[in-house]
């Protein structure tokens, strides 16, 4: 390269196509103009050209060895061009963070913002006049205060020479002015004196008419607030000596009542019944409860809205538990898995959410509601000497209970759980855990009699309920112990049993996705139902079976899940009970050949709908009872079908029964058959009309994971991508830039506050340098005084024995 | 050894109630335990043979007495009578008197024909306590077993002196044998086999040594052939039951080489008996006879369970079960195919057998009933192994898939359980099934109808693939929890390879109760806050006040 300075320079820049003609065609492909590939690459470019002529500002390290370095994340060759702009770059960050750093530190402490105190700039009330006579005022004002605070001669002398001049004379205000304000000032001031001396309140009738400047009033406020301040000390000196005189007649004072305290004593013993009396109201009244304000009463819509509410969250809840959204163990597929292998050793039981428990917490409270009235209740029900023992066993409940009639006995077994209420006495807890035990036990004792009277059946159930609330866990354990029992007597079930089952249902919530208690009733009730044999059956089994699936399907009636068991069930209860099986031709769902049975149904007989009774269960099996089963089925078919209905295989169901029915129908005349048969009909038309083949698998589609790299025609290592679409190219630019420039941002942030950390450790330890040597000065400075000291004492000392 | 036991105690026992017995002698022909001790040494020390004949009579005796009632005397009595028989006749076993040898003169050939003729008398008794029923269980019928069986051993030492000529006691031991299976002390269980206390006892035996095996078989298949024809049907069931409970435990056969096995008799046997193939045509003569008895169901049921494992690898040829199979296979009854099909599998993988549209047969199997027997999980565990092959047509594994899940719609939580695996399974091997569960383009159509046909008995045409899995759908809101959430793995991307059937073949009702009961108590459960007035319907009121009310199950009173 040759040539001047300047024709170097323009070679240069023509050569990176930044002057001059730029359309022009290379011979050469690879020198492509910065304008063909990335027009903001020109800063760069013009960087790179001042650098090559400026030689001089490059430094360069001359290393002998080669040796490579990590600088700026880049491996770089010690001592070369990118080396050196590294560490250029690092020091220069740190300088300038350092500078930063040192120039926030001495602003440190100092508010270094402007304050506009110009005055009436922005009043748009105030004439151009008026703004101006105001500063004016302000000037004159300021002015005053700087002579106040430094000057230490007379008011007279104002501005220290320095004077408005205009056209370099002196301006001058009217004389009148200045004697007035100057005379006025020295008025106030002989005033300000005279309230000090005279303690005198004339001052309104001699204060002169005009505007006191702001000099005065601050005078006069000085001089008022002396004044003040020395009439209270005046006073409290005053109060002082008094209270002086008094301590020192205390003694005296105190002989004189010693001797009249007897006297004193002897009259508050005589105080009349009637004031003990007063005393006692006033007492009263003081604590009184009344006293307080009570809450609101609330009218009669906020309560119902209340309540509303209240349902609302509950209904919400148990939705909620339905689907099983609380509930995240069991959502997943993979721990699925784990439940059917078999590994999940220890299941855990199912937590129900968190705000449930807390409403829980408070139903305990309100299950006790009558608790607070209870307290006084129970003491006056003590006096009425009905006195209850907590029974240790149901046997000793029962024989309590004997004693007593029928209506007596929810009183009775009220009384035991307010007179054990776990508020009054310590253990009360412990015995009502037991006590809960007991009490359902005794219902499904009751259950089990003949004769069960539903009121007391009822109403201890509905105890039961109340308590449940607060003893859930002792019942939860009663009712899966009682699970266990019935599964050991599964083949022969008793009548407790069955209600056991309902029961469970009316206590606890049975739509949930899981529940502890109600998930391991149903299996119990579904194993009962899959015992049921189609051709080996007696009347017995059915009628159970009639019974489950009726409960079965009463726990669904929210939740609406799928029991294969029952439709098994019902069908081949079903083929046994109608006559003349055999002459049926159709496709069964549960049994594969249908043959006569021993307990059909005469044709003949008139079917009565009845309600049925579970002991009739265990009686001798009858006509009648086989005809109230048979309608108890149609029923449990309809239940069903509406329970279902949504179920996309109910047409696969009615399928199944539609043929039943219609057999039936042949034989029998009877409202709730033809009933069932024309709601079959039109769900069977609406199901028949919605039937879509399933479109399950509608999922994103995956992508196949390749292990072949992709080859790439035009690779160049240079190209950052390689992406068809220009806009998503783009997009892709941006999003990179983006990160990358967060990226540098918190590196950066990262980096400073590393720094600033640094140099306030820094600063620290020099301050505790500095504290610590100012320290040892003073130490040393002390101990070599004191050494002195010591010398000339222990000299005085010896110089004294010498004289003396 | 313990038979010798057995009697010292015997003994023991009874010369304590000696004094007892001399005062009431019921029957003046019954002998005290003295007098028989007395008679049996006589006939040892001083050759008294006629000594056998009152002791031989004693039997009819006690039977008489055992078959009315429980007597302690008359046990006591026999149990001495027999091991003093039995000690007898194995001193006249070493003396050689029991066999006729050439060398003995006239007289003494007289003498021993006279001794056989007794022998065979103490044997006949012996098969005839096996075989009839007495009053109870008594231990006189186990010593005589054991007797019985001893007896064996004695004539098998004492005539095989030459290892070269070794000559089994088939005879005496064939007698036992037939006594066994003929005899009636105990019923028919309802597994099929027998709980007759001597046949467990003789089974204690049976089981440990191989000539007892051996021997049993040898030659049992004319036996049985022959009480085919002559003996009653209840009985031929009986005999089937001794039978199956001797035969159902695995055979020493496999073990290792026959010539180290145990031997009851404790010595070598003759050569023949260490020949497998002997063995095996023996024992498949035996069996092809048994198995054309007329069987209870539940013998059926029982004879297939083990017919695979313990039965056909000791045939000789096992084709000759072809005919039985395929009949089992055909009969109507819900469980018997499903359990011949293991069998039949056997006999298709080693034996090239053909079976003519075995598919068709296979789909006709499953039946409702199906996923409420015991034996489901054994029958799928097969199924899968049929299906499993990738080469089937797509048409048929739909319709297999389509009647499960027809069937799932009604089973039992346990057959669900297995059902909704196996599918997911086979749409894995067979991916153009997935149209039953995703069909976008058929949901376009108007007035769409299930092409299904469940009546159909062809998998090849019931044109399942052009239908849906709706029951699937339903399925994903099963009342088990843990059903519905394995249900609805068909909505979610078939990510998984295959799922292990092992997991799901054997749970029922009771291994899902354990799974809860394993659950513990963590936050108070979820309360029903519905209200009902009563839980149940209050029969003995008139219907409007019950209306008023509100109850839980409105169609039942207590």
């Amino acid at each position: 390269m040759g040539g001047s300075q300047l024709k170097q320079l323009k070679a240069a820049l023509k050569d990176n196509g930044l002057v001059g003609q730029t359309n022009v065609k290379r011979k050469n492909k690879r020198s492509k103009a910065p304008s063909d590939t990335r027009r903001n690459d020109r800063d760069d470019i013009l960087k790179n050209i001042r650098q090559q002529f400026n030689q001089f500002d490059n430094k360069y390290n001359r290393t002998k060895k080669d040796i490579t370095t990590v600088k700026g994340g880049k491996f770089v060759k010690v001592g070369s061009q990118e080396h050196y702009d590294a560490t250029k770059s690092a020091s220069s960050m740190t300088d300038a963070m350092r500078m930063q750093y040192e120039m926030e530190k001495k602003r440190h402490g100092k508010t270094g913002s402007l304050v506009d105190r110009r005055f009436g700039e922005k009043n748009k009330h105030m004439t151009a006049e008026e703004k101006m006579l105001e500063r004016f005022t302000r000037e004159q004002q300021r002015a005053s205060r700087k002579k106040v605070d430094f000057s230490l001669a007379s008011d007279d002398e104002d501005n220290f020479g320095e004077v408005l001049t205009h056209g370099g004379k002196a301006l001058e205000f009217g004389d009148d002015d200045q004697d007035d304000f100057v005379s006025g000032g020295s008025a106030l001031g002989s005033t300000g004196v005279r309230y000090k001396d005279n303690d005198d309140d004339d001052v309104e009738s001699e204060a002169p008419p005009r505007k006191k400047s702001k000099n005065e009033v601050m005078k006069e406020i000085i001089a008022k607030s002396k004044f003040y301040k020395h009439q209270r000390q005046a006073e409290f000196q005053k109060a002082q000596d008094e209270i002086q005189d008094l301590d020192e007649d205390f003694g005296d004072v105190m002989a004189e009542i010693n001797k009249t305290s007897v006297k004193q004593a002897n009259s508050m013993k005589a105080k009349k019944p009637e004031e003990m009396m007063y005393d006692e109201k006033v007492r009263e009244l003081t604590y009184d409860r009344r006293a307080v304000p009570a809450d609101r009463t609330k009218t009669d819509e906020e309560l119902r809205k209340e309540k509303e509410e209240h349902l609302r969250k509950l209904e919400e809840d148990r939705i909620n538990r339905m689907n099983g959204d609380i509930d995240d163990r069991e959502a997943q597929g993979d721990d699925l898995d784990d439940f059917w292998n078999g590994s999940d050793e220890e299941g855990e039981g199912v937590s129900v959410s968190e705000d449930n428990d807390s409403d829980a917490d408070s139903d305990e409270s309100g299950a006790f509601e009558d608790a607070s009235e209870g307290h006084r209740a129970i003491s006056k029900r003590k006096n009425n000497k009905v006195t209850v023992s907590m029974p240790s066993s149901h046997e000793a409940l029962l024989n309590s209970l004997d004693k007593l009639d029928e209506s007596s006995q929810l009183d009775y077994v009220n009384k035991i759980i307010e007179t054990y209420h776990p508020r009054l006495a310590e253990g009360n807890k412990a015995k009502l855990n037991n006590f809960v035990n007991i009490l359902y036990e005794h219902l499904l004792y009751l259950s089990d009699q003949e004769e069960v009277s539903a009121k007391v059946f009822d109403g201890l159930l509905n105890i039961l309920k109340k308590l449940l609330k607060s003893f859930n866990e002792e019942i939860v354990e009663f009712g899966r112990n009682e699970i266990d029992t019935i599964q050991n007597r599964i083949s022969s079930l008793k009548k407790r049993d069955l209600v056991f089952f309902a029961t469970i249902g009316s206590l606890f919530s049975t739509s949930d996705h899981y529940h502890l208690i109600v998930t391991p009733t149903v299996i119990l009730m579904n194993e009962k139902l899959s015992k049921f044999q189609y051709g080996y059956s007696n009347i017995k089994d059915i009628a159970e079976g009639v019974f489950i699936s009726e409960v079965l399907l009463q726990y669904q009636r929210l939740s609406k899940r799928y029991i294969p068991e029952v439709v098994n069930f019902l069908e081949k209860a079903l083929l046994m009970l109608i006559p003349e099986p055999t002459k049926l031709n159709y496709n069964s769902l549960s049994v594969g050949e249908i043959m006569e049975s021993s307990l059909e149904l005469n044709s003949n007989m008139t079917l009565q709908s009845n309600i049925l009774g579970i002991s009739d269960i265990f009686q001798e099996a009858s006509d009648e009872l086989k005809g109230k089963l048979l309608l108890r089925i149609i029923g449990l078919l309809d239940t069903s079908t509406s329970l279902w209905i949504d179920k996309s295989s109910i047409l696969d169901i009615i399928k199944t029964f539609k043929p039943i029915v219609n057999h039936l129908l042949t034989y029998f005349e009877n409202k709730e058959i033809s009933n069932l048969k024309e709601k079959y009909d039109r769900v069977e038309k609406n199901a028949q009309r919605d039937r879509k083949p399933l479109a399950l698998q509608h999922h994103r589609a995956l992508a196949i994971p390749t292990f072949a790299p992709k080859f790439e025609e035009n690779f160049n290592p240079d190209k950052k991508s390689y992406d068809v679409n220009k806009e998503r190219q783009e997009l892709n630019k941006v999003k990179n830039e983006l990160k990358k420039e967060r990226k540098a941002t918190m590196k950066d942030l990262r980096r400073q506050n590393k720094f600033i950390g640094g140099e306030q450790i820094k600063d620290k330890k020099k301050n505790y340098e500095e504290y610590h040597r100012k320290m040892a000065n003073i130490v040393s400075s002390i101990s070599t005084i004191e050494g002195a000291e010591k010398n000339s004492y222990e000299r005085e000392k010896k110089l004294r024995k010498k004289m003396g | 050894m313990t038979v010798k036991k057995r009697g010292s105690e015997g003994s023991k026992s009874s010369s304590k109630r000696q004094n007892k017995s001399k005062g009431n002698e019921s029957s003046p022909k019954l002998f005290s335990l003295d007098e028989i001790e007395v008679l049996g040494d006589e006939i040892m020390e001083t050759k008294k043979y006629n000594n056998f004949i009152p002791l031989l009579e004693q039997f009819s005796l006690i039977k008489k007495r055992l078959l009315v009632s429980e007597d302690e005397e008359y046990e006591k009595t026999g149990r001495k009578a027999s091991l003093v028989l039995f000690r007898s006749f194995e001193a006249l076993h070493k003396q050689g008197l029991l066999t006729t040898k050439k060398n003995y003169d006239e007289n003494k050939k007289l003498v021993v024909k006279w001794l056989i003729q007794k022998y065979n008398q103490f044997k006949d008794i012996i098969s005839d306590f096996i075989v009839s029923k007495l009053s109870y269980e008594s231990s006189l019928q186990i010593d005589l077993l054991e007797i019985g069986l001893n007896l064996v051993k004695v004539e098998y030492v004492n005539t095989s002196s030459n290892p070269d000529n070794l000559h089994f006691p088939s005879q005496t031991y064939r007698q036992v044998v037939e006594a066994i299976l003929q005899s009636k002390n105990g019923r028919v269980v309802s597994d099929g086999s027998s709980d007759n206390f001597l046949v467990l006892e003789f089974v204690d035996r049976f089981s440990k040594y191989w000539d007892l095996q051996y021997y049993f078989v040898n030659g049992l298949g004319d036996v049985l052939e022959e009480w085919k024809a002559q003996k009653p049907q209840d009985e031929l069931r009986t005999i089937f039951a001794n039978f199956y409970s001797i035969m159902r435990n695995e055979l020493l056969f496999q073990r290792g080489d026959l010539e180290d096995l145990d031997v009851w008799v404790g010595r070598p046997l003759p050569s023949l008996a260490y020949k497998p193939g002997n063995f095996k045509s023996q024992f498949q003569k035996t069996f092809v006879t048994i198995l054309s008895y007329p069987l209870t169901t539940s013998q059926y049921k029982s004879i297939l369970l083990i017919l695979h494992k313990r039965i056909i690898p000791y045939l000789a040829q096992p084709q000759c079960l072809m005919d039985f199979l395929t009949d089992a296979y055909d009969t109507g009854d819900d469980i018997i195919p499903i359990l011949t099909l293991n069998s039949l599998y056997e006999l298709m993988k080693t034996y090239n057998l053909e079976y003519p549209e075995f598919y068709t047969k296979l789909y006709t199997l499953l039946t409702p009933g199906l996923m409420y027997t015991r034996y489901r999980s054994r029958f799928f565990r097969l199924c899968d192994l049929f299906l499993s092959s990738t080469h089937l047509s797509a048409k048929l594994v739909a319709s297999f898939i389509k009647r499960l899940a027809r069937l799932s719609l009604s089973s039992s939580a346990s057959g669900v359980v297995i059902i909704i695996p196996f599918i997911y399974n086979l749409m894995k091997r067979h991916p153009s099934c997935m149209i039953m569960l995703h069909n976008p383009d058929g949901a376009k159509t108007a007035g769409f109808e299930d092409p299904f046909k469940p009546s159909e008995q062809n998998p090849l045409k019931t044109d399942a693939i052009a239908s849906s899995l709706w029951e699937l759908e339903t399925l994903m809101s099963h009342y088990h929890p843990n059903i519905a959430t394995l249900a609805r793995m068909f909505k979610e991307p078939f990510r998984k390879p295959s799922y292990n059937m092992e997991d799901f073949f054997d749970w029922s009702y009771i291994s899902l109760l354990e799974s809860e009961r394993k659950r513990r108590f963590k936050t108070s459960v979820a309360i029903e806050f519905d209200e009902w007035d009563h839980l149940f319907a209050n029969s003995a009121q008139p219907s409007e006040e019950a209306t008023a009310s509100s109850s839980y199950l409105s169609g039942w009173s207590l």
